[in-house]
């Protein structure tokens, strides 16, 4: 068997791999799903997938078979086309997790609707998926899709990659939460904060990331030329270049990655007020609130930062949330409400985590240049974005709270402020979560008796509170659209 | 340092890896004195944006101007590929910037059909297919790495 023989059995078996995508996409195109993002994504795959497929046939009758027949070094080219077919049917994964029986379906169409409100251009699709992971991939999949096809221009017709675009009518994100979370939808905020994300990208742009990397570079090669003197090298020039290229790289890390998670945490906040800063703790507590950021854990910043520039966001411009006084809210309520808020200006008070961040001096340059572009990004976000029309302030949060907790006490879901047949009127989605947060802080600490022991009720009551939350989103939402179509 | 952070940047290593290993095949054909039609200088011609690209990052590392070259961030991750392929040739790391810039022009001459010598030719074959390498060796790490840690794998972004 000559190696062009080995070549043309790969081949067959790289056409295999994208015909069996195709035909997976064929069978998903006609799932049910809660939007038609998952849809229009299955066509995406597939449509590329038939076309990979005849580039294969292209490139391998161009492909120079040289060196004898031991000679495998030839089918790069066939190699990448296999890599790229591989990576769409890893993508699969995306429009399998979307189907309907596996998201809490009554929140996506509110959702959606919210996210469509900040990016009307936007299509974004939700899926969940096992790892235990919020995240928002930044890239619009259909940019990078046109992206990966753009060296196989010379494999097939012209135009082959506008399809793409008719397939993929505007730029497409993708929005993932764990599976396990599915039900819980008081951490569901956290997608807030992954909307955020595609705001903070805007403002890290091409310029400003330019702009900190010329500022830091004289920083960075004292640091370097530190690190050769202190490590001697037998040839310091071969180690220069590549020892501040890693240096330059990793300050970028941290600036862009401690402003991207920032930034984020502040849209949270200004879209959810004070369900944001619950749902994150929630979450710090999880994962350690002073982790530095590190290679190791994708460079998020410390938890203990990113509260404390939650809190500045609710206080500064909340206007009043804390410490709770309304009277409309029970007294119990207001107490635990209040020491809750109290714990968390406590533990963001301390400054724990800014001098771990000093104690490397990569991470204290770019993270000194965090700081100053705090408030700069907090204007961009409220005035370029336009998140001033989304900030929600405390009296117009806590005009309806007290109401929608009493229905929550009732085993009512939260869906309505009803006071009586012809007083009626929906509640919103940022409403709903709170009120349900503000429940659950006022009883939620009886995990333990006395004795010691685990409290079934309280667990109960916890999942009471999910389902009269999913369902109080989904009859909402079901109200306002009867509303606007009856109109 | 990880190699991409989201889907857009794991495309731009994928187109990268396939343009060097057409503008290294296209330059053997040339070698080899074969026939290259304009799509091949169209290919060698996408070099000079890579190119470019690399010499963004070198500038901004080594303080240099080049006209036509703004230093940029973004070029810092091609640039760290394009050490990378240096070291494994065992190319001098002297005057990284010269080089580049020298490639460049070598680059833009053959698009516009001009003659190179073998040992032009050969020394950019050399550095495109190692570049080439190296963006594709990029895209296997993702499916050859280490199952992360626990701890490590407990992220949200």
């Amino acid at each position: 068997m000559s190696s062009r023989d080995i070549i043309e059995s790969y081949a067959l078996e790289i056409v295999s791999r994208a015909r069996s995508i195709q035909k997976r996409c064929e069978n998903l195109s006609a799932g049910y799903y809660a939007s038609e993002a998952p849809k229009d994504l299955a066509k995406t795959i597939e449509y590329i997938c038939y076309n990979l497929s005849k580039a294969v046939i292209t490139i391998f009758n161009t492909t120079p078979f040289e060196g004898g027949d031991d000679n495998l070094d030839s089918p790069y080219l066939l190699n990448l086309t296999d890599r790229l077919i591989q990576i769409l049917g890893q993508d699969v994964r995306y429009i399998e997790a979307a189907k309907i029986e596996n998201l809490p379906w009554s929140i996506i169409p509110s959702f959606q609707n919210l996210a469509r409100s900040l990016f009307p251009n936007f299509q974004i699709m939700i899926r969940p998926e096992w790892e235990y992971n919020y995240s928002v991939d930044l890239s619009d999949l259909r940019t990078t899709y046109q992206n990966y096809l753009t060296e196989f221009s010379d494999y097939l017709p012209n135009d082959f990659d506008k399809e793409i675009s008719s397939l993929l009518k505007n730029p497409f994100f993708l929005i993932t939460f764990p599976s396990l979370e599915k039900k819980n939808i008081l951490l569901h905020p956290l997608l807030g904060h992954e909307l955020g994300h595609l705001f903070a990208d805007k403002y890290l742009n091409k310029d400003r990331k330019d702009k900190f990397a010329n500022d830091i570079n004289d920083i960075i090669e004292v640091i370097t030329e530190k690190q050769l003197k202190d490590a001697p090298l037998p040839e310091g020039d071969l180690f220069r270049a590549p020892f501040k290229t890693h240096n330059m790289e990793l300050a970028l890390n941290f600036w862009v990655r401690g402003l991207e998670e920032l930034l984020s945490d502040i849209v949270g906040a200004i879209l959810f007020g004070p369900a944001a800063i619950f749902a994150c703790l929630e979450l710090a507590i999880q994962q350690g609130i002073d982790i530095m950021p590190s290679e190791n854990n994708s460079f998020y910043p410390p938890w203990r930062m990113r509260i404390r520039e939650v809190l500045k966001i609710i206080d500064n411009y909340g206007e009043g949330y804390f410490p709770l006084r309304n009277s409309n809210f029970s007294p119990t309520q207001r107490d635990k409400i209040n020491k809750r808020y109290e714990n968390i200006k406590q533990f963001t008070g301390t400054k724990k985590d800014i001098d771990l961040l000093t104690e490397n001096p990569i991470r204290k340059i770019a993270y000194e240049h965090v700081a100053t572009h705090i408030e700069t990004g907090v204007n961009f976000l409220l005035n370029d974005c336009k998140l001033k029309d989304h900030l929600i302030k405390a009296t117009v949060l806590y005009k309806n709270l007290p109401h929608l907790i009493e229905r929550l006490v009732n085993d009512i879901p939260p869906n309505a402020i009803e006071n009586s047949i012809e007083e009626r009127e929906n509640a919103s989605l940022v409403e709903i979560i709170n009120s349900s947060w503000f429940y659950k802080i006022s009883w939620a600490d009886v995990v333990f008796n006395q004795d010691g022991n685990f409290v079934e009720e309280t667990y109960s009551k916890r999942n009471r509170v999910n389902n009269l939350t999913l369902k109080a989103i989904e009859y909402a939402e079901l109200a306002k659209e009867y509303d606007e179509e009856s109109k | 340092m990880e190699n991409y952070h989201n889907s857009s940047e794991k495309s731009n290593v994928f187109k990268y890896a396939m343009l060097a290993t057409k503008i290294s095949q296209t330059i053997n054909q040339i070698d080899m004195n074969k026939k290259v039609d304009e799509s091949g200088y169209a290919i060698i011609k996408r070099g000079t944006e890579l190119l470019t690209r690399i010499l963004e990052g070198s500038c901004l590392i080594e303080k240099k101007t080049i006209t036509g070259v703004k230093p940029s961030q973004e070029g810092l991750f091609v640039y760290g590929h394009a050490l990378s392929a240096f070291e494994k040739l065992k190319l001098s790391m002297k005057d990284i910037n010269s080089l580049l810039y020298k490639y460049r022009e070598e680059i833009i001459s053959l698009s516009a059909k001009e003659e190179l010598s073998k040992d032009q030719l050969n020394e950019l074959k050399r550095f495109f297919t190692e570049l080439g390498n190296l963006f594709y060796e990029d895209l296997q790490q993702e499916i050859f790495k280490e199952p992360k840690k626990q701890s490590l794998n407990f992220c949200y972004k």
